[in-house]
């Protein structure tokens, strides 16, 4: 066997705790409970909590005080979020009109598509409730996507649920405004 | 891609149709069972021709004059080895198919290696294990295998694929080859293996995966256990 032939390659070591994670050894705490936690979550069925784990410290834990705004529509799509704990809101601001869409609740991803798309924000995210959050930055969730086929595909299924329920619901709401233009035009007659 | 850029650029490229098991003329080579399957290819999975990559950190640096096989856990004689002693061990050539859970099958493998039983037999591997957890170069990744798949006769430690070195990206030096289940559990630059009495989860397998990952058994082989 020809020895040299073999290509060695220098892997980087896992990135180190960055200074707004709080101090190492209260981040891992912190981690070890939602490693706990994260298994409860239908999308990290069949997870352990080591599994968990490894997902925890490929991202960061944030903490949110309720009313501070998460995602904001419009920005530039970097990161993912995991919702741990807490309420979320998805909403749009419209023509000074505050139109909440959906409750993001824990087990919930926010801001995949943009993110998988690279389009900006489609809405914004705040905390109804003191929430926390796992954010993945855009990079650290493709690798989770492309190393873990089942993962991606329980991820995938989610999105797309989501969209189809999206499309239903502006269906419904195209009909109801034929109806009411239906309606408004046999008044006026 | 022309044939012969795809052949320049991946040598491993299968341009033929798979050989089937009596056409291996290689004397003492041992036959992997599901090769001789009408239909090769288990449910819920394709033929590629290639070889694809597939890792869960990249691949490894991995210092051949300090490479070290370990043999622990519940054995009688807990073993080392030096890359060089372990090869001077005795070796075998299967010739198996391989299933990857992403959906992709490469069929018409030859490995040579030493034989899984091999090094239970010189471990002196006690009555009491069960399971064997693989373990590796890449971040301390680990495999759990059952004692039963582990002890198949095609089992084996490869360190040659069709006769040449196994490619770090492939899992060279040594590779572990488990060709009766999916290939996540045929550990890549293998290190060392554990044996236990209680099952225990690696790697993959933290993350929802199959304790045994028999691509044969269920409608869509066990992948998952979810």
């Amino acid at each position: 066997m020809k020895r040299s032939e073999f290509r060695l390659q220098a892997v980087p070591e896992p990135e180190s705790i960055p200074p707004e994670g709080g101090t190492p050894k209260r981040r891992t705490i912190m981690n070890e409970n939602y490693a706990e936690l994260m298994p409860t979550f239908p999308l990290f069925k069949g997870f352990t909590a080591n599994g968990a784990k490894r997902l925890l410290d490929s991202g960061e834990v944030k903490q949110h005080e309720a009313g501070a705004v998460l995602l904001k529509e419009g920005d530039s799509a970097d990161f993912v979020l995991l919702v741990l704990s807490g309420k979320l809101e998805v909403f749009v601001d419209r023509e000074g009109q505050h139109l909440v869409l959906t409750e993001a609740e824990p087990g919930d991803i926010l801001g995949e598509l943009a993110v998988l798309c690279g389009i900006p924000r489609s809405a914004s995210v705040r905390a109804k409730d003191n929430a926390a959050v796992l954010e993945w930055s855009d990079e650290a969730f493709r690798t989770l996507l492309l190393r873990d086929p089942s993962l991606s595909q329980r991820i995938f299924r989610e999105a797309l649920r989501t969209l189809v329920e999206k499309e239903r619901s502006l269906i419904d709401s195209v009909i109801d405004a034929q109806e009411e233009a239906h309606k408004s035009y046999s008044a006026d007659k | 891609m022309g044939f012969l850029d795809t052949l320049i650029r991946d040598p491993k490229y299968q341009n033929q149709a798979p050989r089937k098991p009596d056409e291996i003329n290689e004397p003492d080579i041992i036959i992997s069972p599901d090769t001789r399957r009408d239909n090769r290819i288990p449910p819920g999975q394709s033929r590629t021709k290639k070889w694809p990559v597939l890792d869960a950190h990249g691949t490894p640096p991995v210092d051949l004059a300090n490479w070290k096989f370990e043999v622990d856990g519940l054995v009688e004689n807990p073993l080392a080895f030096s890359l060089d002693e372990f090869m001077d061990l005795d070796v075998v050539k299967v010739y198996s198919d391989f299933h990857c859970v992403t959906r992709w099958s490469r069929l018409d493998n030859i490995w040579t290696g030493v034989p899984a039983r091999e090094i239970a037999r010189i471990a002196g591997v006690k009555p009491e294990a069960k399971f064997v957890l693989a373990l590796a170069y890449d971040h301390g990744w680990t495999t759990n295998v059952p004692m039963e798949y582990f002890l198949k006769e095609d089992s084996l430690f490869a360190f040659l694929h069709d006769g040449a070195p196994i490619e770090p990206e492939h899992g060279g030096p040594v590779r572990l080859i488990i060709p009766q289940l999916y290939a996540w559990k045929s550990a890549k630059w293998v290190r060392g293996v554990s044996f236990l009495a209680e099952d225990q989860a690696g790697f993959w397998e933290e993350g929802g995966y199959h304790m045994r990952g028999n691509p044969w058994n269920g409608g869509d082989g066990e992948r998952f256990r979810w």
